[in-house]
């Protein structure tokens, strides 16, 4: 477990590392800042008021003496602390990301067991073309895609924002499609592998249906597995997919605030961005590392 | 001892999920404090206005930030405006006069308070353009404080200014000097709490979403017919779109030609912007002004006018004016589209074959630009000059275009675009002085007119001198002239307004229909 | 370490495509030729890009180059002078398809040459660390599972948008999504056949480090590095046209699918033609990617 800790610790400080190193090596915020044609005293003037005319050294002391207190500097776009427009933007981010896995697990665990549970048939055949058409999509296509259909030409949804309720279902529905596909292949895959076991044609052979079998049995010894597999699809989204998302529909969470930020080479913000994603990461990491160990104790004592 | 690590590994678990769950609903009590703010008894819902971009700060002396504008032009005056013809004309201040050559006065309305209940006088407008012009205050605004030494008040109501020599522009930049109370002013977070003379006061910022205002009861001109209005940040212009045909939003201030049909109601009004394609006279093939010409001539500026911006745009009148404006020259015209002739005179230069050259262009801001850029680049090849385009990220774009002339690694040509919200020729003097910034332009003649013009406080002597320095410009281009752009603004089907020609968005003159 | 290591990384695809396909393939068999042509299809798709890629606008229908601003967004199966525009024109007039067309060759060559990178340096590490097992191994793994667990993505955004975004900066950060699945699977079956006891055998017989390697662990592991290559290369070009269109891969006037997608967004509301046409041709190239290699794992029978 304290290995998982350490572990965990030591991608947060390469993380950390790795924004300071490459957002040191950077150009001119000032200039971007600065009306379109400003002098050269102007641009100098600004930048002295950000400090990024100090020396590297200067600059590095501040930066991780500043991760400690939890300063992550200041906005250069917003002039507050970049942590601050972070964490405005993150309950956006994370309520996109749990709905997102909810309509990937309902996808993806759904289909995954009706298929697992009758390998070869015609769904299974039919979820397993979904599942890898889904896979092959770009994610941020998919979402432009269901906009043209569902909020330009239909009108039913907004095409993009958090305005209303409406607004979170296209997001979800796409980082829901695109992961869905992967846990349905995990899951179909260890239903499958858990229904082809000598019990199940023992109970069967006992008179037990195949759906009694599947629901009683099949399910709930894989059931842990699902879940964990469901955990680590999460994991995964917050790798990236679904920053992309948050760019296609405009969604006002760390991604797009990333984004717009880089825009403006405000780079207190994407570092605090990039930080903070790194750190949900690796919680959410430390979170499924627990789920699975519960699962092999589980296992184990069962 | 198994059971008990068991536990505390699920606890761990468990604080992990509620941890998430709260953060994320935590994020939705944004959403419950949006009806407060109509508390006054009004039915009509409140004005919104979309900008792209949040304001940095609502401090209207610091940036020089369109985003911030519209928010603070309805906060906060200066002493003299403009009407909407453009013209100037008083505003806190009811006279002015120029005393001698670097000196000022400002007679003042007595009847002003700033929303915080302090009095507008004298001392607070000294106040104000003391504090501006401060080199410790360091605002982005540098352009109009150029040449003001110091303000003092005489008496109560009568404030004298010092400027650094002659400074015939004097009161253009007195109506982008913005009036602060001297002890709200003095504040740290007046950035965050903006205390104005104007007709709105400052409700509250919620970060992120919106900033919101409600008139103020004790202004001294014409109340406002609209009771509040909020600014909401929408940083996508699809969403933008989105939300004023949804009725959420009543303005958004820039939408595409194309999309003119898509919203509810559309206006358009010719903007102060005028984009050019800079020459580098100082290279061989730029040297003679027939190739100039003839770079101008092979342009079809009607074709881009038409096709990119969807008619939303208009070939210069071969200067970088419009005709309200200080120094226009109404006998210049723009270059017709004559590519015979342009090979002529290429011709005629020595260069029947034409020449290679690079077209520098910035990326990422402004699509149309690059998409003009692209069609020029076409039309140049036609006459025989392969211009090579060259995209730039911004930031780029800006440092090497700023390089003159005269030094390695300048561009050849530049394709960019000004503003000139001062509605005065000499807001482009840096760019065609010999010694001017960035300048890729000398012309003795030009540089003798332009000082001659920057020296005298008479209007009209400017405005015939710089009228001459367009003529010579005409026969000697310092750039290809090419578009006026217009401002598209969508409305709401609610919402009556006419655009000013300054890009000022005042609710003052806004009215629901 | 024990033969089941708890994983601190999500399981890659080839894990799951391996009971998958064993069950898939007794299918497979069971449903004799019908079911063997349907990969045909996949195989002309890459081709038809492939030849794309290859040949570039001289393929074009229209030359995609020419400029006609009067013909601007038009929509699919328009007439024009200059002939008959099968997805439309975009913003300039210029015809779609010859722009798709256009932008085949970059997309490929990036996809390409990142994926060759990423899996020599994913093998080579994998057959390190088996090898040699102890600390290097420890450190390989290490490396691998931490960048696993990093935002990736956000990265590449941050190093790209600071660096500067062009081609050969994505060539550099695209291998990085890559390695760590071949490292691992390799690093796997290097581990499996060292404890197997070939290591000594083949030391007693005097073959060296490198034989051993050669002859030994790469033919074992070919199927499923095959496998591997074939859809990593899938993902890559999804990454590239992620990175691109989020203005952090190619730049203009350089155009892949990707950046094609992005720069036709501004007119989604009146022009959708301009970001749906491209994304089909990336969707119907990964999915040919990923069918042809479930397909060549049916056909091998076991992944494992």
């Amino acid at each position: 477990m304290l290995g998982r800790l350490r572990d965990g610790a030591v991608v947060l400080l390469l993380v950390l590392a790795a924004v300071f190193v490459l957002s040191a090596i950077v150009g001119d915020p000032a200039g971007v800042m600065a009306p379109t044609d400003a002098s050269e005293e102007e641009i100098a003037r600004i930048a002295h008021q950000l400090g990024t005319d100090r020396p590297l050294l200067t600059q590095a002391g501040d930066y991780f003496g500043g991760v400690v207190t939890g300063d992550l500097g200041e906005s250069t776009w917003q002039n507050r602390p970049a942590l601050d427009v972070i964490a405005d933007a993150l309950p956006a981010t994370i309520r996109l990301t749990l709905a997102g896995i909810a309509v990937a697990a309902l996808l993806g665990v759904t289909f995954g067991v009706l298929a697992g549970a009758r390998p070869g048939s015609r769904l299974d055949r039919w979820a397993n073309v979904v599942a890898t058409v889904g896979l092959s999509v770009p994610t941020f296509w998919l979402g432009l895609l269901l906009i043209v259909v569902f909020a330009v030409q239909l009108r039913l949804v907004p095409t993009s924002g958090d305005t209303e309720w409406k607004s979170l279902i296209l997001p979800a529905a796409t980082v829901g499609f695109e992961h869905g596909g992967r846990i349905f292949q995990l899951v179909r895959s260890a239903v499958a592998e858990e229904v082809s076991k000598p019990y199940v044609l023992v109970a069967r052979s006992r008179g037990l249906s195949h759906r009694g079998v599947v629901g009683r049995h099949v399910l709930r010894n894989s059931g842990m597995l699902i879940l964990t597999t469901v955990g680590w699809e999460y994991v995964r989204l917050w790798g990236g997919a679904v920053f992309a998302v948050e760019v296609v529909f405009a969604w006002p969470g760390i991604g797009q605030t990333i984004i717009t930020a880089t825009d403006r080479q405000d780079f207190p913000v994407v570092q605090a961005g990039v930080i903070v994603a790194g750190a949900f990461v690796v919680l959410a990491n430390l979170a499924v590392d627990v789920l699975y160990r519960v699962v092999d104790r589980r296992v184990q004592v069962a | 001892m198994r059971q008990e690590s068991w536990s505390w590994r699920r606890g761990l678990l468990v604080v992990a999920c509620l941890a998430m769950v709260a953060v994320a609903c935590g994020g939705d009590d944004d959403d419950s404090s949006g009806g407060d703010t109509g508390g006054s008894g009004d039915d009509a819902e409140p004005l919104v206005i979309a900008v792209g971009t949040e304001p940095s700060t609502l401090d209207v002396q610091a940036v020089n930030d369109r985003n911030a504008r519209v928010f603070t032009s309805n906060v906060f005056e200066s002493m003299l405006g403009r009407d909407d013809e453009a013209e100037i004309v008083p505003v806190l201040a009811e006279s002015y006069e120029s005393v001698d050559d670097s000196h000022w006065q400002f007679q003042l309305r007595d009847d002003v308070t700033f929303h915080n209940g302090e009095p507008f006088d004298a001392a607070a407008a000294a106040f104000s353009i003391n504090r501006i012009i401060d080199p410790a205050y360091e605002t982005q605004r540098t352009s109009y404080i150029e040449g003001i030494v110091g303000a003092e008040a005489v008496d109560e109501y009568t404030v004298e200014i010092e400027t650094d020599g002659p400074n015939a522009t004097l009161p253009i930049q007195m109506t982008q000097i913005q009036m602060v109370p001297p002890e709200a002013g003095a504040q740290p977070d007046f950035g965050e709490n903006p205390v104005g003379t104007g007709p709105y006061e400052f409700v509250e910022w919620q970060r992120g979403t919106k900033i919101s205002a409600r008139a103020y009861a004790d202004y001294w001109g014409e109340a406002p017919e609209i009771g509040e209005f909020s600014v909401d940040v929408i940083p996508d212009a699809q969403t933008a779109l989105s939300a004023l045909q949804a009725g959420e939003v009543d303005l958004v201030l820039d939408i595409l030609p194309e999309q003119r049909d898509l919203a509810p109601e559309s206006v358009s009004v010719p903007a102060t912007e005028f984009s050019y394609i800079a020459f580098n006279t100082h290279i061989p093939e730029l040297e003679d002004p027939r190739v100039r010409v003839a770079m101008n001539l092979a342009i079809d500026k009607e074709l881009i006018a038409e096709t990119i911006y969807g008619g939303e745009a208009a070939p210069q009148p071969g200067q970088m004016l419009t005709e309200d404006m200080l120094g226009y020259n109404a006998d210049l015209e723009a270059f017709p589209y004559d590519p015979d002739e342009a090979r002529d005179l290429l011709a005629d230069a020595g260069y029947p074959d034409g020449f290679a050259i690079t077209l520098n262009v910035p990326i990422g801001r402004y699509s149309k630009l690059e998409e003009a850029a692209e069609v020029v680049a076409g039309q140049l090849a036609e006459v025989g000059i392969e211009a090579e385009l060259n995209q730039l990220e911004w930031n780029t774009f800006r440092e090497d275009g700023r390089i003159p002339g005269t030094e390695a690694g300048a561009m050849d040509l530049k394709f960019a675009w000004n503003s000139n919200e001062w509605f005065d020729a000499s807001r482009i003097i840096s760019h065609i002085t010999c010694d001017g910034e960035s300048s890729k332009y000398c012309n003795p003649e030009v540089d003798d007119l332009m000082a001659e013009a920057g020296a005298t406080l008479d209007q009209d002597a400017r405005d015939e001198l710089y009228q001459e320095v367009w003529a010579i410009l005409d026969e000697n281009p310092h750039a290809i002239y090419m578009l006026q752009q217009n401002l598209i603004y969508g409305l709401s089907d609610r919402l009556e307004w006419t655009p000013r020609l300054d890009d000022e968005y005042l609710v003052s003159e806004m009215a629901f229909g | 370490m024990s033969a089941v290591t708890v994983p601190s990384v999500v399981p890659d695809e080839g894990e799951g495509v391996g009971v998958a396909a064993r069950l898939r393939s007794r299918v497979a068999r069971g449903r004799g030729a019908l079911r063997g042509r349907g990969y045909l299809v996949w195989v002309f798709v890459l081709l038809v890009i492939a030849a794309f890629a290859v040949f570039g606008d001289l393929l074009a229908p229209i030359d995609p180059a020419l400029q006609a601003p009067r013909d601007r967004l038009l929509g699919p199966m328009s007439s024009t002078d200059s002939g008959l525009h099968v997805f439309g024109t975009d913003q300039l007039g210029r015809d779609l398809f010859g722009r798709v067309i256009v932008g085949t060759r970059l997309t490929v060559v990036i996809a390409l040459a990142s994926m060759v990178a990423g899996s020599l340096v994913g093998t080579a590490a994998g057959l390190v660390a088996g090898f040699y097992g102890g600390p290097v191994d420890r450190l390989v793994s290490r490396v691998a599972e931490a960048q696993t667990a990093m935002p990736m993505f956000l990265i590449a955004i941050l190093l790209v948008s600071l660096v500067g975004a062009s081609v050969v900066n994505l060539v550099i950060v695209l291998p990085t999504l890559v390695w760590p699945s071949f490292a691992r699977i390799v690093r796997a079956e290097t581990l499996r056949l060292r404890q197997a006891g070939f290591m000594e055998a083949a030391v007693v017989v005097g073959g060296s480090n490198g034989w051993i390697m050669g002859r030994h662990l790469l033919p074992n592991l070919a199927t499923r590095i095959v496998t591997l290559t074939v859809v990593s290369t899938g993902q890559v070009i999804l990454a590239e046209a992620g990175l691109s269109f989020l203005g952090a891969g190619v730049q203009a006037p350089d155009t892949t699918w990707g950046l094609l997608v992005s720069t036709g967004r501004e007119y989604l509301a009146v022009a959708w033609w301009l970001t749906i046409v491209p994304g089909v041709f990336l969707v119907l190239t990964v999915l040919a990617l990923n069918m042809l290699g479930r397909r060549y794992t049916d056909d091998r029978g076991a992944a494992a």
